[in-house]
């Protein structure tokens, strides 16, 4: 602020005009007893025969001219002709503060040197040099009475002075020059000579100068700290400070990181597609799992996926199709993948429709008895049905390409392992070595199967031999795991890994690569349902008829936990980081702690069975009793009923901006499509 | 009770007690690993004004309790913004002064200092339009109006709904 600047200078200017003004310097102290010590001060520094310093030090109006002089200046040191001075320590406080004639003492020792260096006094005139007393500042040539000013060419100002111009301009420089604890103590000098008006200016310019650009000087850790502390709306306000904020707000990626945990969020397969769209991702995500500079793009999508469900602005478009199904029978499976709604039915058929129209895009003909278990994997669906065989379909012909017998009862579930890279031995492998189908059935046993790749000639089972000689001359059937005692409902795997859940009321860990079963865990009282496994932690979980849930240790081969609560069977589970969420016939969705085995959260629907469910880190949709509810999973509260009235909801599914439910009401299968719309 | 020396970078030496002194971790374990002594700890990045406040600072928390142990992501999504009435008057200085004490803070290890500043400077942000922000920390705005209406617009999709 050049103004101010040069007004203080003017100001300044003007001061040292009359110097000689009695008013303005008051050279022979009359008797003030409010500041005794000053006078004393004063006194002896004339005494001393200290010549007179030229700048009025004695205007006690400020209550700046009490403040005390900094303890550093005390120990300030300078160096006259290469020997270092001290402020004289003996000398008062007073006479330091009140006085700009110093003395300086040597610091070293007369003896040590050999030579005698005398103290000096020091006395700083209008230029603001340090001189030894004896040489006294030659006075102010007269002739330079035109002063014009600095460089910069700021200030033309004309002033008849009895100090030198030039003198000024050394004044600046000199003071330039100096240590800065001596300029502090020169200038806290210079404001005791200030009156109110120049205080208020140089108050106002303090206030400016003090003022800091903190982020950017602050280092990139402590900035982080700052930004931890911001919501959303101010990070991003803040991004139009200026640009080198924008690009420092951009740099911390981790804001994002920390916002998404806040949120409670946890990533998903879609988040990882983002990153690794070559790479398999792990069942269960964990958002350390993602790198960071990732998060501001995930933040959004998360943040704008929950806002779109949780708080929409308008209402969802409803579309309602009809799909048929034999009476008595029910849709046994629901899946929304791209723009395809994939169902099928116990009464044997399958059908795939456009979720946009509601038209039937293809029909997957075959299966003589109910199908239970669906896997989709690209354009390819694998289906298991009551008829014991297991069919692989290509979807936009509708044709079967392959059918695969061996199982002697009906395929109960379906589940495809997909190749996990792993080093073992040094070496780069995949687990397992190319795509397989894994199924459980009614007969008690596992297979394991080649999945088809999309060019492989189709192979059809023959129908009219024996099973188990079908069964070994199938090029894809790979081994059967046998052991349990009852039927397979469930399995879950990873890489080498497979987990099944029976009606023998234990659960088996196999290893898919030897057929190997390496744990059998015993301990629930009666059929399981449903299992998950978490290769991370190394643990499974199942969900019983005995209405626990049980948490296993893979590797310690032990129980972890039993977790009570549901009061009947429990059908569903799913992991969302460190929380497991169930849902029972007992008309409650459950949230438990796996660290700590504590429910946490009781989504009681009032009445009637989950009778199916989906859910993710923020929300969960349930149908139960003839009604489709959506739950906010961080409070445990319901948000609202978007479906109610229906005679059953079968299934469920979601994506990012459709809810497909399979629905009967009114004595007919409907399937019912609600899309969210942003704004 | 036994007393420390601190030393500021500009050699002013302050006497506090120790139970103060080890507000500090930098400090606290210094002490910890050297046992007494009688010759005054140097802090080198601190100048006296600025040690002059934090010791302010640690007297008035000597008695709380330490939780340095604790998960440090935990505390900090948990309370996020509010800063007891106490400190807020304590922080309430120049800009160069909190600078100074933010550094200090991070210097000697004085998380809860530390936080308070950083919480400081994230209100002096929180809420405010860029153009109070720029004010308050005496910025220009170096951006096109077009650039301008260019992140607002990417930053329209956190609008309150």
């Amino acid at each position: 602020m050049p103004s101010y600047e040069s007004e203080v200078y003017k100001r300044s200017l003007s001061d040292m005009q009359s110097p000689s003004t009695p008013t303005k310097r008051p050279c022979v102290p009359t008797i003030d007893t409010s500041h005794p010590a000053e006078f004393l001060a004063k006194d002896r520094s004339t005494s001393s025969s200290y010549p007179t310093c030229p700048i009025d030090v004695y205007n006690k109006n400020y209550p700046l001219s009490c403040m005390q002089t900094p303890e550093h200046l005390r120990n300030f040191q300078v160096q006259l002709d290469s020997i270092p001075y001290k402020f004289c320590t003996d000398s008062s406080v007073s006479e330091i503060e009140d006085d700009l004639a110093i003395t300086l003492k040597p610091v070293s020792n007369v003896k040590e040197s050999g030579s005698h260096h005398p103290s000096q006094a020091l006395r700083i005139v209008g230029n603001c040099q340090l001189f030894p007393t004896k040489q006294i500042q030659a006075p102010p040539s007269p002739e330079q009475e035109e002063f014009v000013s600095s460089e910069e060419g700021r200030l033309d100002v004309s002033v008849p002075s009895p100090i030198a111009p030039m003198e000024l301009v050394d004044m600046m420089s000199c003071y330039s020059r100096l240590p800065s604890s001596l300029q502090a103590f020169m200038f806290l000098k210079f404001m005791k000579n200030c009156d109110r008006q120049t205080l208020r200016l140089l108050n106002e310019q303090c206030n400016l100068s003090l003022k800091r650009d903190l982020i950017a000087s602050l280092p990139d850790t402590l900035v982080d700290k700052v930004l931890q502390c911001l919501d959303i709306r101010s990070f991003l306000n803040a991004l139009l400070v200026c640009k080198n904020w924008e690009s420092i707000f951009r740099s911390h990626v981790s804001f994002w990181y920390y916002q998404f945990v806040k949120n409670h969020f946890l990533v998903d397969k879609k988040d990882w597609q983002l990153v690794f769209p070559n790479k398999q991702p792990p069942p269960f995500l964990r958002n350390e799992d993602i790198p960071m500079d990732m998060y501001p793009c995930i933040f959004k999508r998360h943040y704008l996926h929950r806002q779109r469900w949780l708080r929409p602005k308008q209402k969802p478009l409803r579309l309602s199709f009809p799909r048929h199904v034999h009476a008595g029978h029910f849709v046994t499976f629901l899946q929304l993948q791209g723009d395809r709604v994939i169902t099928s039915s116990d009464d044997a058929s399958m059908n795939i429709y456009d979720v946009n129209t509601g038209n039937l895009v293809v029909q997957l003909l075959g299966h003589r008895g109910g199908v239970w278990a669906v896997q989709v994997f690209g354009d390819t669906l694998i289906s298991g049905s009551v008829d014991k065989t297991i069919r692989v379909w290509d979807m936009r012909t509708g044709k079967c390409t392959h059918l695969f017998r061996g199982h002697t009862s009906t395929v109960r579930c379906l589940q495809i392992l997909l190749p996990v890279k792993t080093i073992k031995k040094g070496r780069v492998t995949y687990e397992p070595e190319f795509p397989c189908i894994v199924s459980g059935s009614r007969d008690s046993t596992v297979r394991i199967w080649k999945l088809p790749q999309p060019n492989d000639p189709p192979y059809i089972a023959p129908e009219d031999v024996n099973p188990s000689v079908a069964e070994q001359s199938n090029p894809y059937h790979i081994r059967t795991l046998s052991g349990h005692t009852g039927s397979v409902h469930s399995i879950a795997g990873y890489g080498d890994i497979l987990v099944s859940g029976s009606y023998d009321f234990t659960v088996r860990v196999w290893r898919a690569s030897t057929g190997e079963c390496l744990n059998h865990f015993r301990g629930h009282k009666a059929y399981i349902y449903s299992v998950l496994y978490d290769p991370t932690r190394n643990l499974c979980f199942s969900g019983s008829l005995d209405k626990t849930i049980r948490i296993w240790d893979i590797k310690n081969n032990v129980c972890l936990h039993t977790l009570e609560g549901h009061t009947d069977l429990v059908v569903f589970l799913n992991l969302q980081a460190d929380k497991l969420i169930s849902g029972a016939l007992d008309s409650t969705i459950r949230e438990w702690d796996i660290n700590s085995a504590k429910c946490e959260k009781v989504l009681s629907a009032n009445s009637g069975p989950i009778s199916c469910m989906q859910n993710d880190e923020c929300k969960v949709v349930s149908g139960n009793n003839g009604s489709l509810k959506l739950w906010d999973l961080r409070t445990g509260k319901l948000v609202r009923t978007l479906l109610s009235d229906m005679t059953i909801i079968s299934q469920v599914c979601y994506d990012e901006t459709r809810c497909v439910a399979a629905v009967q009401r009114d004595n007919q299968s409907f399937i019912e499509v609600l899309v969210y719309r942003d704004n | 009770m036994s007393k420390v020396k601190l030393l500021s970078s500009d050699n002013e030496e302050f006497t506090v007690d120790r139970i103060v002194a080890e507000k500090s971790i930098l400090i606290k374990n210094m002490l910890e690993d050297m046992g007494e002594m009688n010759v005054p700890i140097p802090l080198p990045n601190v100048s006296s004004n600025v040690l002059r406040k934090i010791i302010e600072w640690c007297e008035h928390h000597k008695n709380d309790l330490y939780t340095g142990n604790e998960d440090e992501t935990e505390i900090r999504l948990k309370k996020s913004t509010d800063i007891d009435e106490w400190d807020q008057k304590f922080i309430s200085v120049d800009q160069e002064m909190l600078f100074e004490i933010i550094l200090a803070s991070n210097y000697l290890d004085i998380k809860p200092l530390l936080d308070t500043g950083c919480k400081t400077i994230a209100n002096m942000i929180r809420g405010k339009s860029p153009e109070d922000i720029r004010k308050t920390f005496n910025i220009p705005n170096d951006f096109t109006p077009e650039e301008e209406e260019q992140i607002r617009k990417e930053n329209e999709w956190a609008e309150d709904r």
